[in-house]
């Protein structure tokens, strides 16, 4: 037997660098495995110890009403509580005069809840405080110095003092993160805390109790045995809490009513006493009013009076005169009529006496005018005798005329054998003979004219006359022509002028006759007239004796009236005297009577002004009086509405996961334990996979000692042993080297990390059997069982025929060399390699996915990587665009909305802002349930605040009346999709529609818009938060805008989502460490993994090799025959190996998701860039070492016969 | 012999293992003309292969010289040495040494490939007597049919010395005398030298030279003026 243990050891040196990589391979996969896997339950069990040492509570009561020393007896005594300490907690301020923070500050714990004193000791008199590390690193301050803590609001005055010592630096269990909580003071964020003696408080009423629960410390916290544990007390408790609750809330009610009633009490008897003294003098002003107004009556009636008796007296007075008027009236009339009748007399006399003197003339004239008459008789009558001598006269000369022409005519009828003209001057003639007629010379001598007229042509007498004459003459001289007898001549000169002078004398005598008729015609007339001027004058002389006898008459009349009127005028003149006397007794009268009333009125006044005074006094007093009860009244109502606003007290149980510490180190002890879930098995499978590869083909490399040895007749067993043994003796001793590093070395950084973020002691590093067998069993039976599967396969054959050289595997024709045209264009060593690969298919595989799985790893760890640290890039800088959130306080009133919204509205660093309605709800289907943000709001200007867009097609996503919009991991863990519907729990159970599933990452959020929100509740919407976007994301402007908004009644905290997201990537970056160890790793695994590979390849070739090499192959080009299928391997194994690693990294991000959140799940591109890169590097690395491997190759080799 | 081919000068090989000096060679000299057949013959450790690892560039001498054409070989080292392989030697293995994933015409032109002045590959392997399997692999090709592969791989780089290290050796008798008939026959018809190095003295008769090896010297070196045909030769 000792050759055959020669021969392993021999082995074992002759092939020390496989030997090595398998020992490396199980030893990393170890560590790896049994490294994350115990990280995280050594997490949570240093925590547990941590907590159990400091006696930290289990549970966590506060009530809205605070609790009282009773309530802590109550509690104490309960069933299954261990112990319970009441504690005070209050927000104040720590200031220093360069800095103020925002401080927890507790009551210094006795029983639970221990500090930790890192330097300086506990407080010993209440002017003592002990600190935690950042009160003193944010205020920079040490130990021994003074800081000033100041309360306002709702804490105000529960200090007894305001300026402590420091005198130590404490770590509290119940801050274990470096997270503080939040307030309602200053930005809204706790910066520190600080711990004080019960005696600083000045408070009647604890405000947080602390239990233990009987049998929980023996539990492990974060287990489930210990959540059920506290559950069931939680459970347990709340029957008591409600009790409890209910009376406390009495109790403050009652108390407070008694108050209220005594205050109202007293302001009864107030208000009884104030009315009574108001009355009082109301009274008095009455009555001093009523006799006032009697005083103005009585001078009104004075004033009327007097101007009713003055009014009288003015009448009669008035009266008097008129009738003296009248009587005066009358007399004036009288004088007139007097002195008429006297002036009418006088005229009587003197038209009588003018009458009489007509009278006279008259006769005269009618005596004068008879005359007169009779010498016109006397004259007219010589005119008659003169006229008819005349007549005679005249006749006369007509008979001379008639003879002239009778002369003519015979001088006619003489010249009778005359030419023509003798028919005209008949005619002549005949007319003259016409004319001689007996009748007058006037008709004689119309006649002549009616012949002349009709000779010649019609004009005036005379002139007719004359022109006929004319003719005649004209006739005659035609005649003296024919005749020539001057004769002629003669007898017309003749004619013309009697014919003249008849005519003359025809006319005088006309006129004549005329004027005489017309004398005649006047006399008549002047006759008559006389006649009746004689019976004129005598009937004037009757008038003139009758005026006589009335004159004398009215003489004695006038006498008479004279008389009467001389006595009216006496009579009035008296009368007169009467009313001027009257009037004077008047006014004497009226002036008294005025100068009385003056006096009252004054007197009055006086009164009037006493009594104003007095009514302002009263009036004053009043509402003086009035304004204090008014006022006390308000008190009194506000009272009793403060104690109608006590709510029913409610008690709120909570276990240690609202601690925000406790909570988040579970989940991040939680997400390491996801990945190590996966991660470190499928390295553990690359590994094995390797190490698999390696021992199938050591044994097959050795069958020709296998059948040599079995030919010399060893059993199978003692020829297996030393493969098993050679599989064994690595995989162990890696294995337990791997499990020593992997339980000290990861989780000791790794928590390292964490202490970063939790303030926690030194880690516990445990052994957990159950890992330690599992990995070291799996790494055993990776390389040992493939080793006995190996050398049993091999065992089956024959001695002969394993010793014969195993007929080398044919070559054969691969695929490619039927494709010509590429085949051809391939150089001979392409095809050498080409021809190679295909060749060793297994190999290929083997290697393929040996190089894909630790490329795979490296992108999975960066692809981790970075979806970690971008979900926090996407979520606050893609998807969140507002700066910070606003909390309203849940009962704000109308009025202080008003003045937020005016303050947001006024702040100009605010650009823009939106309320909404947030609430915290429980959202269930069938499989899961979970808490979940809503957030109802308006879908007006969301895209400013808010991008909902589906993950992949990042189409955006409108929120709209039909349903809610819901983040894609809340659909996941639901298993929801578009159009199916949930439960949501909150205040009330409703049921939602999912109408769209948006892309989000942190925590879960339920969209609605507020007319689904009132559809979905039934109940109105009101926003109680305000998403606003400030100018400047930065801090200080954060800070300044926050303590303006804080200082507003109504506003409950202020979030800058920078804050936040730091918050979050912290934890992001604590994982961030390990992902860095698990890519490390993984390079590491690469590396191993290459180099054995490569390893494997050269010893199976060294013949080969060996010949090229004596073929002259230079070796470069002999590492480049061997390392071109490197290349290619490592190629198609990266190829792989972004396709597992795509496929892994979704696969892990999702394991490492907690529910709270989703990860990028997209991967990278820089994780392939880097993987391939980090494996392509390591492969021109090992080739590099091949390099060298093969310079070494013995030519020799070449002459040696094949094993 | 001044003008000698190949020049072997008190050339030895001394390998030390720990304190013990083992010498391979002892101080060899022997001389070889251009185009001779010649055989090294001895017994199995005499050291004939440390003379052809020395002689083929592959090992180093300790001391001595070896010239080649001309060319002091013992001083070369490292690349200059695979130079010398690759332009001026062409080797036969007594196991064929060839690449099993390449085809026999590719196994020649593997050769071909590196050096400044082949013959082709198709045309060599038409000369040795397989213009039918230039296509197979070695897998399936018999034994003599393998070595003939290896001898036109040799003969493919066009080498001034054709180095044969027991080229019979895992051949049958018949495939042997064929496989040494085309050894003679190209020393003859090619002018090339051709060193074949066996520990069967019934080769002898064939060669121009022998030179015969034993405990690391030479025992025995003559020149065969009429050698005889490989067909009269018996073993």
């Amino acid at each position: 037997m000792r050759a055959i243990r020669k021969d392993f050891y021999r082995e074992i040196r002759g092939t020390k660098s496989r030997f090595l990589s398998i020992l490396i391979l199980v030893a990393l996969a170890v560590t790896f495995l049994s490294g994350l896997k115990a990280t995280a339950p050594d997490m949570k069990h240093t925590c547990d110890t941590y907590l159990d040492a400091q006696n930290f509570m289990d549970i966590q009561v506060l009530s809205t009403l605070g609790l009282t020393g009773a309530d802590i007896q109550a509690l104490q005594q309960a069933d299954g509580v261990c112990a319970a300490e009441g504690a005070f907690v209050i927000d104040a301020f720590a200031h220093t005069p360069a800095l103020d923070i925002v401080t927890k500050v507790t009551s210094m714990p006795e029983m639970l809840n221990l500090l930790t004193v890192d330097t300086g000791r506990l407080p010993k008199s209440s002017d003592e405080c002990v600190v935690d590390r950042n009160v003193l690193s944010d205020l920079s301050l040490q130990v021994g110095d003074t800081v000033e803590l100041q309360t306002e609001g709702a804490y105000d005055g529960c200090l007894a003092g305001s300026s402590f010592t420091i005198v130590g630096e404490v770590t509290s269990p119940y801050y274990i993160s470096v997270e503080r909580g939040t307030s309602s003071l200053g930005t809204g964020r706790v910066s520190a805390y600080v711990y004080l003696p019960a005696g600083a408080f000045d408070m009647d009423y604890y405000t947080a109790a602390y239990l233990t629960v009987d049998g929980a410390k023996g539990l492990q916290a974060f287990s489930d045995e210990y959540n059920d544990r506290v559950d069931h007390e939680i459970d347990m408790l709340t029957p008591l809490g409600e009790q409890r609750a209910l009376l406390r809330h009495d109790t403050l009610v009652n108390d407070a009513q008694a108050k209220i009633d005594d205050a109202q009490d007293k302001l009864d008897d107030v208000k009884a006493d104030t009315q009574t003294k108001l009355f009082n003098a109301w009274t008095q002003l009455a009555d001093a009013r009523a006799e006032l107004d009697n005083g103005w009556k009585k001078i009104a009636d004075s004033r009327n009076t007097l101007a009713r008796e003055t009014a009288d007296a003015q009448k009669k007075i008035n009266d008097a005169l008129i009738d003296l008027t009248d009587a005066q009236l009358q007399l004036d009339d009288g004088e007139g009529e007097y002195a008429d009748g006297i002036l009418d007399y006088e005229d009587g006399v003197k038209q009588y006496e003018d009458g009489l003197a007509k009278y006279e003339d008259g006769l005269k004239e009618y005596e004068k005018n008879t005359q007169k008459l009779d010498s016109a008789a006397a004259d007219l009558w010589a005119g008659e005798s003169a006229l008819a001598n005349g007549s005679a006269q005249l006749s006369a000369g007509r008979d001379q005329f008639a003879q002239i022409t009778g002369g003519v005519v015979q001088l006619v009828n003489g010249a009778s054998l005359a030419s023509g003209g003798a028919e005209l001057f008949s005619d002549s003639a005949a007319m003259l003979a016409a004319m001689t007629d007996e009748t007058s010379g006037a008709q004689a001598c119309a006649m002549v004219d009616g012949i002349l007229a009709g000779a010649l042509t019609e004009e005036g007498i005379a002139a007719d006359l004359t022109q006929q004459l004319q003719a005649l003459a004209d006739g005659f001289a035609a005649m003296r022509a024919v005749l020539g007898l001057d004769e002629a001549a003669g007898y017309s000169q003749t004619i013309l002028s009697m014919q003249q002078y008849l005519v003359q004398g025809q006319q005088s005598l006309d006129q004549n006759i005329a004027a005489w008729n017309a004398g005649y015609d006047e006399y008549l007339r002047g006759k008559q007239k006389l006649k009746e001027a004689k019976e004129q004058l005598d009937e004037v002389k009757v008038t003139l004796d009758d005026t006589k006898s009335k004159l004398d008459a009215a003489e004695i009349t006038l006498a008479e009236s004279r008389a009467e009127l001389d006595n009216g005028w006496k009579e009035f003149y008296d009368g007169l005297a009467e009313v001027e006397e009257a009037k004077a007794t008047l006014a004497e009268k009226v002036a008294d009577a005025k100068a009385a009333i003056s006096d009252g009125v004054r007197t009055l006044r006086d009164g009037e002004v006493e009594y104003n005074d007095g009514f302002a006094d009263y009036r004053d007093g009043k509402a003086e009086a009035n304004e204090k009860i008014a006022d006390a009244e308000g008190k009194l109502a506000d009272a009793r509405r403060k104690v109608a606003d006590i709510k029913s007290g409610e008690w709120y149980i909570l276990s240690r996961d609202t601690n925000p510490g406790y909570l988040g180190f579970g989940q991040d002890a939680d997400r390491m334990a996801n990945l190590a879930s996966v991660f470190p098995i499928l390295f553990f499978l690359v590994a094995a996979l390797v190490c698999l590869t390696t021992m199938t083909r050591m044994v097959e490399d050795q069958r020709t000692q296998i059948g040599c040895m079995k030919a010399l007749g060893y059993t199978r067993w003692t020829i297996s042993r030393k493969y098993l043994g050679y599989g064994l003796l690595p995989s162990v001793i890696g294995g337990v080297l791997g499990l020593a590093l992997g339980y000290t070395l990861f989780p000791s950084m790794i928590f390292t990390a964490y202490q970063i973020m939790y303030q926690l002691p030194d880690i516990e590093l445990h052994t957990y059997p159950d890992i330690s067998l599992w990995s070291l069993l799996a790494a055993v039976a990776c390389t040992t069982l493939s080793s006995l599967a190996a050398c049993l396969a091999t065992l089956s054959s024959t001695p002969a025929n394993l010793m014969r050289p195993k007929a080398p595997k044919a070559g054969k024709r691969v695929f490619l060399e039927y494709i010509r045209p590429i085949w051809r264009r391939l150089s001979f060593n392409r095809k050498v390699t080409a021809r190679n690969l295909f060749r060793y298919q297994k190999r290929f595989w083997m290697t393929v996915i040996g190089i894909g799985g630790c490329t795979a790893l490296i992108i999975a760890g960066f692809g981790l990587r970075s979806s970690l640290l971008s979900t926090m890039d996407r979520q606050y800088s893609e998807l969140y665009h507002y700066t910070a959130q606003l909390a309203l306080q849940s009962n704000v009133l109308p009025s202080e909305r008003v003045a937020i919204d005016a303050t947001i509205a006024d702040d100009p660093r605010i650009t823009a802002s939106k309320p909404c309605n947030l609430s915290s709800m429980t959202a269930e289907s069938d499989v899961y349930s979970i808490s979940v943000y809503l957030e109802a709001m308006d879908s007006d200007r969301i895209g400013d605040f808010v991008t909902l867009q589906t993950s992949d097609a990042k189409e955006p996503l409108a929120l709209s009346d039909d349903g809610v919009i819901i983040d894609e991991k809340l659909a996941e863990l639901l298993k929801v999709g578009v159009g199916d519907s949930f439960t949501l729990d909150g205040d009330s159970r409703v049921t939602v529609t999912v109408a769209g599933i948006t892309e989000h990452y942190l925590a879960h959020f339920c969209y609605m818009t507020p007319a689904y929100y009132e559809q979905v509740f039934g109940k109105a919407y009101t926003a109680n938060a305000y998403l606003l976007t400030l100018s400047d994301s930065g801090k200080e402007t954060c800070d300044a805008v926050f303590s303006n908004l804080m200082s507003k009644n109504g506003v409950a905290a202020a979030t800058r989502m920078l804050d936040t997201r730091d918050t979050y990537q912290h934890s992001m970056e604590r994982i961030d460490f390990v992902v860095v160890i698990v890519i490390l790793s993984a390079a590491a695994l690469a590396l191993v993994v290459l180099y054995n590979l490569s390893n494997i390849n050269i010893t199976e070739r060294k013949r080969e090799l060996a010949t090229i090499k004596v073929l002259g192959f230079y070796d470069r080009e002999v590492s480049a025959y061997v390392n071109r299928e490197n290349v290619v391997l490592t190629t198609a194994g990266i190829g792989v190996g972004i396709l597992m690693g795509h496929w892994l990294h979704a696969w892990l991000v999702r394991s490492v998701e907690i529910d709270l959140m989703m990860f990028g799940r997209e991967t990278d591109p820089w994780a392939y860039f880097w993987a391939a890169v980090l494996t392509a590097g390591f492969s021109l690395l090992v080739n590099g070492s091949a390099f060298l491997k093969m310079r070494k190759i013995d030519m020799v080799e070449s002459l040696k016969s094949a094993e | 012999m001044e003008n000698a081919f190949v020049a072997f000068r008190d050339v030895s090989k001394v390998y030390r293992m720990g304190e013990v000096e083992i010498r391979a060679v002892d101080g060899i000299s022997f001389d070889i003309a251009r185009g001779e057949f010649v055989v090294i013959v001895g017994p199995s450790g005499a050291g004939k292969t440390t003379v052809l690892n020395m002689l083929g560039g592959m090992d180093t001498c300790s001391s001595g010289t070896i010239t080649v054409d001309g060319k002091l070989i013992s001083a070369c080292r490292g690349r200059q040495l695979t130079a010398y392989r690759r332009g001026d030697i062409g080797f036969v293995f007594q196991f064929y040494n060839l690449v099993q994933n390449l085809t026999a015409l590719e196994n020649v032109e593997l050769a071909a490939e590196i050096c400044a002045d082949p013959l082709d590959a198709a045309t060599i392997l038409d000369e040795v007597g397989l213009s039918e399997r230039k296509d197979n692999f070695p897998a399936q090709l018999s034994g003599g049919e393998q070595q003939r592969v290896a001898i036109a791989r040799a003969l493919a780089k066009n080498p001034k010395l054709l180095l044969c290290d027991e080229p019979t050796g895992a051949l049958d008798y018949q495939t042997g005398k064929a496989i040494l008939k085309l050894l003679q026959d190209t020393c003859r018809k090619k002018g090339v030298t051709v060193i074949v190095i066996t520990h069967n003295s019934a080769l002898v008769p064939m060669a121009d030279r022998c030179i015969r090896i034993k405990n690391g010297t030479v025992a025995e070196e003559f020149r065969c003026e009429h050698p005889s045909p490989v067909e009269e030769i018996e073993w």
